[in-house]
């Protein structure tokens, strides 16, 4: 038995841990995989959107290494996602591959249905060491997502142009390579001491800017084309919403805690939809912007995949949003091209504008 | 005397202006790109620099999509994008301007200014319906000169309705239209008014668009749909006096500003440099699963720069001259 599994931006490290623990033989499909892309696209229905094509390459370059079990972790709702793994499982199958396909609904999941789901793969192991797994796994999500996080706000004030980089680049390709809780855990430590260590620039005001959008799209750095480095070295500070731990906080660890309390994001998003869900993270996405102005974000990024339909319904609220509290909000949507110029113009151009927008607003109260 | 240079390396046009210490340009090229951004240029260089003579250029800037590869061949001090270029250099010919339009070879842009800063802007996300290049290809396929193409539509009585909303879709209706009999002039004032109901759609998005209402790109020298703009506008639209080479005005305004600011030797190599021979080769790298397409370009067989390699490992190699 071998198992295989999606990408979802920085998630294979903490699938790594949960199964190195279970002592699981499992192969990760190659990272940031442009070959991997391209047997999803030639697999895949044609307006289907980018998160479904990367996915399934992922699956199939797992299987053609040798996996015989997939697992994967969609979620529900009115976005197409609920349906992607039956069809993602009957594309395998039509390509003639032997799986055993083991989907983890996480929406509305209990912690019986979870088990069970997993069961063919729990056989023999005692509940202690499952437990262990499970935590150990959750533990990596949020330290990785720290990590990430915490470059974010080096990268942008770094005296010496590339240097978190180099880090980040050392981190990567460190921790594919090692395995185990306590190994990597050691990895994630020693790229945050390493970024600690880096020199600043002083008296450096970055201006702030906050993605939201589509999950997949903001977490993984390979389809997002690096937004988050690439506006870092345009030295702003970048805040990402949605990251493999908020996921997991939405799917997973709220269906733990017995108080139910209604998230912040879609309770201030009512006042521009009303309804609590309009599929995927749409309604978050607005919740977010709107927590976004209200902090004094100088401008808002979307992103979102070719098609997705919660995103367009969210966006449709940021005229009024944008109005509201007089912040840029710009939209990207990304597909399966490979030529950066458009992307690397626009969010350039936005950052040019932020960055004069705030000498222009600092200039106004000097003068008067 | 002492002059900036400013050049926007675009998909249809490579634009390059000399301009002296008052802001006044001097020279100007329009030149189609037509695939070569390479050898385009360094004639563009070569032609100005024969003509000028002894200029000396006190600070570069490049903007476009080919900016990158511009200010590698020239030795660029500033290196911009499209939107902040156009916007610089609007203001600086229309102080008042509070929204432009601006619709290029394969992408079109509206900015917003508020007190003469940048306040929005939008470019075109998925679909290149309505830009110069569909236009373009229109044009060739009427068998009309670009240039008359919007005196055609001036000429329209009842402009035939044509689908705006994408190119694939205006092609088809247009033939359609044509074959069913309808004139040339109204079929060309559709397609006017389709690309402009399709820009305003897409890119305006129901934004108040205030006046001043610059009008600038390649596409402002057509004046069918500068009218087309004013039909649905109900507004007046300015086309400014260097509407097609404004991305390089801007740059050379940067470029200005940028020398006063600092004060720095400009990095222009010279026009003589652009006499020698740049030639590039793409190397596929499959050093990992990432399969990237570098570029590396040489002259007189020693490597200038290479990109496109998502590891570093290529570009990191780059040398300046």
């Amino acid at each position: 038995m071998k198992v295989t599994f999606p990408h979802m931006g920085n998630i294979y490290i903490a699938v790594k841990v949960l199964l190195d623990t279970l002592e699981i033989d499992y192969c990760i499909p190659p990272v940031g995989s442009r070959t991997s892309l391209e047997k999803g696209i030639l697999n895949s229905p044609e307006f289907m959107c980018l998160p479904f094509k990367t996915i399934l390459g992922n699956f199939i370059s797992g299987l053609e290494d040798g996996a015989d079990v997939i697992l994967f972790g969609g979620g529900c709702g009115q976005c197409r996602q609920s349906y992607y793994g039956n069809l993602q499982q009957e594309i395998l199958k039509s390509l003639g591959y032997k799986f055993t396909y083991i989907p983890i609904n996480f929406y509305n999941i209990s912690y019986r249905d979870f088990f069970e789901k997993l069961s063919p793969l729990m056989k023999g192991k005692s509940r202690i060491k499952i437990a262990k797994a499970v935590t150990a796994g959750l533990h990596t999500v949020f330290k990785v997502d720290a990590l990430y996080a915490f470059s974010n706000k080096i990268r942008c004030r770094e005296l010496v142009e590339g240097s978190v980089d180099v880090v980040m680049k050392k981190f990567e390709k460190d921790v594919q390579k090692e395995s185990g809780f306590i190994n990597i855990s050691k990895a994630i430590n020693t790229a945050k001491e390493e970024l600690k260590k880096i020199e600043l620039k002083k008296n450096y005001h970055p201006i702030k800017v906050l993605l939201v959008g589509e999950i997949f799209l903001l977490s993984d750095h390979f389809t997002n084309l690096e937004i988050e480095r690439k506006l870092g070295q345009m030295g702003v500070e970048v805040t990402n919403t949605m990251g493999v731990s908020t996921w997991i906080r939405h799917h997973f660890i709220k269906r733990l805690i017995p108080i139910k309390k209604q998230d912040k994001s879609i309770k201030l998003a009512h006042e521009y939809i009303h309804t609590n869900d309009i599929g995927g993270h749409g309604i978050h996405t607005v919740g977010n912007a709107v927590i976004g102005s209200r902090k004094g974000y100088d401008g808002i990024i979307q992103i979102y995949p070719f098609t997705c339909m919660p995103e367009i319904i969210a966006e449709c609220t940021f005229d009024e949003i944008r109005e509201k509290y007089d912040v840029p909000i710009m939209t990207l949507i990304l597909d399966e091209m490979t030529g950066e110029a458009g992307y690397v113009t626009r969010l350039e151009a936005f950052a040019d504008m932020l960055f004069m927008k705030r000498e222009n607003i600092h200039l106004k109260p000097a003068k008067a | 005397m002492e002059c900036y240079l400013g050049i926007d390396v675009g998909s249809v046009s490579t634009n390059l202006i000399v301009m002296d210490q008052n802001e006044n340009v001097i020279k100007k090229l329009y030149l189609r790109t037509s695939g070569k951004p390479i050898s385009v240029l360094t004639e563009g260089l070569c032609m100005i620099g024969d003509e000028l003579g002894d200029v000396s250029i006190s600070g570069v800037g490049t903007t476009g999509s080919g900016r990158q590869l511009a200010s590698i061949i020239t030795g660029a001090d500033i290196v911009k994008n499209e939107i902040t270029t156009h916007a610089v250099a609007a203001r600086k010919l229309h102080p008042n301007v509070k929204t432009i339009l601006e619709i290029g070879g394969q992408d079109s842009k509206i900015i917003f200014l508020k007190n003469g800063v940048v306040s929005d802007f939008a470019m075109n996300s998925v679909c290149a319906a309505g830009t110069g290049s569909f236009l373009d290809r229109q044009a060739q396929r009427l068998q009309i000169p670009i240039e008359e193409f919007g005196s055609y539509a001036l000429r329209s009585h009842s402009p035939t309705r044509i689908a705006g909303r994408c190119a694939v879709f205006a092609e088809s209706d247009m033939i359609h239209k044509q074959q069913t009999g309808h004139n040339t002039e109204d079929i060309i004032c559709g397609l006017c008014e389709a690309l402009v109901r399709n820009y305003l759609n897409n890119l305006a998005k129901g934004k108040e668009i205030e006046e001043t209402i610059l009008f600038q790109g390649g596409v402002a020298a057509n004046v069918g749909i500068k009218a087309a703009f004013e039909r649905i506008l109900g507004k007046k639209v300015v086309i400014p006096i260097y509407y097609d080479v404004m991305g390089a005005y801007g740059a050379a305004l940067l470029a200005k500003s940028n020398f006063a600011k600092g004060g720095a030797k400009t990095r222009f190599y010279g026009f003589k440099n652009a006499k020698n021979k740049f030639e590039t080769r793409g190397i596929d790298c499959s050093d990992c699963s990432n399969c990237c397409e570098v570029i590396e370009i040489t002259s007189n067989e020693k490597m200038l720069a290479r990109w496109g390699d998502k590891c570093g490992k290529w570009s990191n190699k780059s040398v300046a001259m």
